[in-house]
Formats: structure tokens, C-alpha cells, sequence
């Protein structure tokens, strides 16, 4: 007992000869608190940062917004599916779903997607009433696709034109015309057959001028459209008249409104050259 | 055998664990219990203030540093904690040392220290107070084991349970040593 005493007295003293200048107190307590609150806003761990419940709530979250991606993504991609119409409340969808396709799509394939996405916009077109901003819209829509589909066709061939080993997305694709007629070109070679590399050649070009005249014939239609509201935009929108007079009345590129792989014919000309669909 | 101490051992543990969880108020908790604790056996080691506040300070801030290395399995907090005071001192007393061996040349000796083989150096200030210059005077023909146990019982002021798992010495010899240099403390101070 009288040890304890003496302990606690000694203690006492220590403590109080020992005491701390009230300067410092306050100053290390400063310092002691912001490091604190620095280490631990920045380094604390993922299961110290979170309780139990914080994680509860969080997970909670996550799952609600995983499932809302998941049925936003089903939608879109039914909407993009279905095709539906531009008077249809998944039409955004579409379109936005057109546009991931797009830049997904490896740049040989691009025009032939811009020109399913120009047809798709023709089709609604025919489905559109007499409402002009729609209208405008739809045609604009039309003639950009139409032109995109030529710029990325002119891009893909020149590409191939400058590197002619190049391109293999283009040349090895199994279902391209040129794919297949390359192999063919080298039988005939080959077997000295002139004659049928000549066949079909003019075959190919047939094709491709029957192709283009529909094309422009889609093209003239429209402008002639029996529905006035269509016949003022594509009047008035300078992309589907530049369109007109350039595919129709002087006839650079080829381009199959249906399908196609684009590559150089010639010297100078750009077709899309067409392969049939499986 | 059950820990005597286990209520105080867990309850440091405890703060520790809402500290590291992100309880400001447990760390500030953490900190008023220990500041005059550690500020004391700064003062002890090195009987210098100024020296005292910048080894009290670095000190807390590899507590905030290394406490996610804690491992309360291991052993109690107490524990821990002091063996990081400690060699937060021994480091800093072996870098002045390192000065000391420079200036030797130039005839600077008085610099130099020298832990725990010699006596705790006690501040001019606390020096008036008779009944601390007896203690020290007491400690000063101690041995090294002597003055750790005074370091840890009197101003670290650790139960037995905690002193004999930073020593590695068995409950029972401490309390017979402790009794003994409690005793050696009581006769130096006896005249006060």
C-alpha cells in the first residue's frame, strides 16, 4: 500500500516537472489532427472507408445502376433490331444505337453501313407525314449518310491505292468481291483465259452502273416526290443536291445502295464494288 | 490463465480500431491519453525541452503513419506503441551521437549521448524540485535494466502485464524488480 503511494507520488511529479509548454499543446495537436485527417482521407482502405452499412447502400447502387445499363443496352438494341419508325419513342435509341455500330465498325465496312443506315432513312421518310421539321430533318439525315458513305469509300480506296499490299481487311474478306476475283484473276492468269477475266469484268461493271442507276433513280425519286414536303427539303438541302448533280449527272463513284466493299477500279474512279448477301 | 489487464488492453485496442476506421474522435481520444505520457519520456531520455518537442512530435506522426500496421492478434496496443517511442528516441539519440563523433575533433564532446548506459539527463528547470533530483540521483547508480523499468512504470506508466511483453521478462520478475527499485527510490528520497 505505502509502495502504491510512493508510486503514484513519483508519478505525480514527473508529471508535473514534465508538463508540456502550453505553445507546443496546441501546436502538436494541430499537427497531430491534420496528419491524421490527411492519411486518412487519402490512405484509409476500401473496408475501413466503408461500414457495413455504407457497403449495404453501395452495393445496393451498384446492382441498381448494373440493371439499368443492362435494360437501357436491351432496348437500344432492340429498337436498333426492330428498325422502328422515326415517330417511335425508342427512334433515339435507334440512332444512338447506329452510331456505337459505326464506331465499332472497321473502316472497310463503313460504307457499306452508311449506306443501310441512308436506306433506313429513305424508309422513313416514306413513313413520315407532311411534318417539314421532320422532313428536313429525315433528308438531311439521308444526304449525309449518302455523302459519309462516299468519304469513307474514297478513304478505304485510296488507302488501298496507296499501299496496294495493304488493306488486308478489304482484300482477304471472304465474301468481297475482290477477294474473289483476285484468286480468280490468278487461275485465269494462270489457264491464259483472257476472255473470261474480260466476261467479268463487264459483268462487274454492269452490276455496278445498274446498281448506281438505281441509286440515282432513288435519288431522282425522292426529288420528284409526289408528297410536296419532301420535294421542298430535298430542293433546299444542299448535301442531297450536291449528291444528285455529282452521283447522277457525273458519275465519279459507284456505289451500291445495298452492299459492297469499296476499292480502286481504273486510275481515277472509286466504286463500291458489290457482293452478293449469304 | 486469464489477463488482468485484458479490460485495459482491449479498450486501447478498441480506440485504436475506431481510429482506423476513421473516427477523428477516437484518434484525438488516442492522443490526449498519451501526449504527456510520451512529452515525459521524451524528457526523461534527453532532459532537453526543445529536443523533447521534436522527438514528442515525430513520435505522433509515425503513429499516424504505421498504425494500419498495428496488429491487435500480436499483442495489446500499449505495447506496440511504447516500442515505437522507444526507438523513435534511440534513433534520434544515435543521429545526435553521429553529430557528436564530428565535432570530436574540434574538442565538442559535451555533445555526445549515451543510452541507456548512462544516467537520464534531468532538465535544469525540474532539477529544483528535490524529491525528482533524489529519484534521478537514485537512478544514476541503477543499472540499465533499472532505469527501463522506471521509464515504463513510472512515466510510460504500463501495467505489469503490458512492461513484461516489451521486456520479454515473466510478470513475476518484474514485480519483484520493480519492488526492489521502488524501494532503492524510497531510501533516496527518504530525506525529502
Amino acid at each position: 500500500m505505502f509502495n502504491f503511494l510512493f508510486e503514484q507520488k513519483i508519478k505525480d511529479v514527473i508529471q508535473r516537472v514534465y508538463r508540456p509548454r502550453k505553445q507546443f499543446r496546441e501546436k502538436m495537436r494541430t499537427l497531430y489532427l491534420a496528419a491524421w485527417d490527411t492519411h486518412y482521407s487519402s490512405s484509409a482502405t476500401v473496408a475501413e472507408k466503408f461500414s457495413p452499412s455504407t457497403f449495404r447502400y453501395f452495393s445496393r447502387g451498384f446492382v441498381t445502376a448494373l440493371t439499368l445499363v443492362a435494360l437501357t443496352g436491351g432496348i437500344t438494341s432492340y429498337a436498333d433490331y426492330a428498325n422502328v419508325g422515326s415517330a417511335s419513342p425508342l427512334y433515339t435509341l435507334k440512332r444512338t444505337s447506329e452510331s456505337i455500330r459505326l464506331s465499332f465498325t472497321k473502316e472497310s465496312a463503313r460504307p457499306t453501313l452508311h449506306l443501310e443506315f441512308a436506306n433506313r432513312r429513305l424508309q422513313e421518310l416514306k413513313e413520315t407525314g407532311t411534318e417539314k421539321a421532320r422532313l428536313e430533318e429525315l433528308v438531311k439525315d439521308f444526304a449525309q449518310e449518302l455523302k459519309q458513305s462516299m468519304i469513307t469509300a474514297k478513304v478505304v480506296s485510296s488507302e488501298n491505292a496507296a499501299e496496294p499490299m495493304g488493306a488486308p481487311a478489304f482484300q482477304s474478306a471472304p465474301l468481297s468481291f475482290s477477294s474473289s476475283s483476285k484468286i480468280e484473276d490468278e487461275e485465269s492468269d494462270k489457264e491464259g483465259g483472257s476472255r473470261r477475266n474480260r466476261e467479268r469484268k463487264d459483268r462487274e461493271e454492269s452490276e455496278d452502273r445498274s446498281s448506281d442507276d438505281r441509286f440515282c433513280e432513288q435519288l431522282k425519286e425522292m426529288a420528284d416526290d409526289p408528297n410536296p414536303a419532301i420535294r421542298a427539303v430535298t430542293e433546299e438541302d444542299p448535301i442531297f443536291s450536291d449528291l444528285l448533280e455529282k452521283r447522277c449527272e457525273t458519275p465519279i463513284f459507284f456505289i451500291s445502295p445495298s452492299h459492297g466493299n469499296a476499292e480502286v477500279s481504273g486510275s481515277a474512279r472509286v466504286r463500291v464494288a458489290t457482293t452478293s448477301t449469304p | 490463465m486469464q489477463n488482468p489487464h485484458a479490460p485495459i488492453h482491449n479498450e486501447w485496442n478498441e480506440t485504436v480500431r475506431k481510429m482506423r476506421s476513421g473516427n477523428r474522435k477516437a484518434a484525438e481520444l488516442l492522443y490526449k491519453k498519451l501526449f504527456h505520457k510520451v512529452f515525459g519520456f521524451a524528457m526523461h531520455r534527453v532532459g532537453n525541452r526543445a529536443t523533447a518537442e521534436d522527438i514528442t512530435q515525430d513520435i505522433f506522426m509515425k503513429l499516424i503513419e504505421k498504425i494500419d500496421l498495428f496488429d491487435s492478434a500480436k499483442g495489446g496496443f500499449l505495447v506496440w506503441f511504447w516500442q515505437l517511442a522507444r526507438n523513435t528516441v534511440t534513433d534520434h539519440l544515435r543521429k545526435a551521437r553521429t553529430v557528436s563523433f564530428s565535432d570530436i575533433e574540434t574538442g565538442d564532446e559535451e555533445k555526445s549521448f549515451d543510452y541507456p548506459d548512462h544516467a537520464p539527463a534531468l532538465e535544469d528547470a525540474a532539477a529544483t524540485n528535490e524529491t525528482l533530483r533524489s529519484v534521478y540521483a537514485a537512478l544514476a547508480s541503477a543499472t540499465p535494466e533499472e532505469r527501463e523499468l522506471f521509464e515504463l512504470r513510472f512515466i510510460a506508466d504500463l501495467p505489469y502485464s503490458e512492461i513484461a511483453a516489451v521486456t520479454g521478462r515473466s510478470e513475476g520478475t518484474l514485480r519483484v524488480s520493480i519492488s526492489r527499485l521502488k524501494q532503492k527510490l524510497k531510501d533516496a528520497t527518504h530525506h525529502v
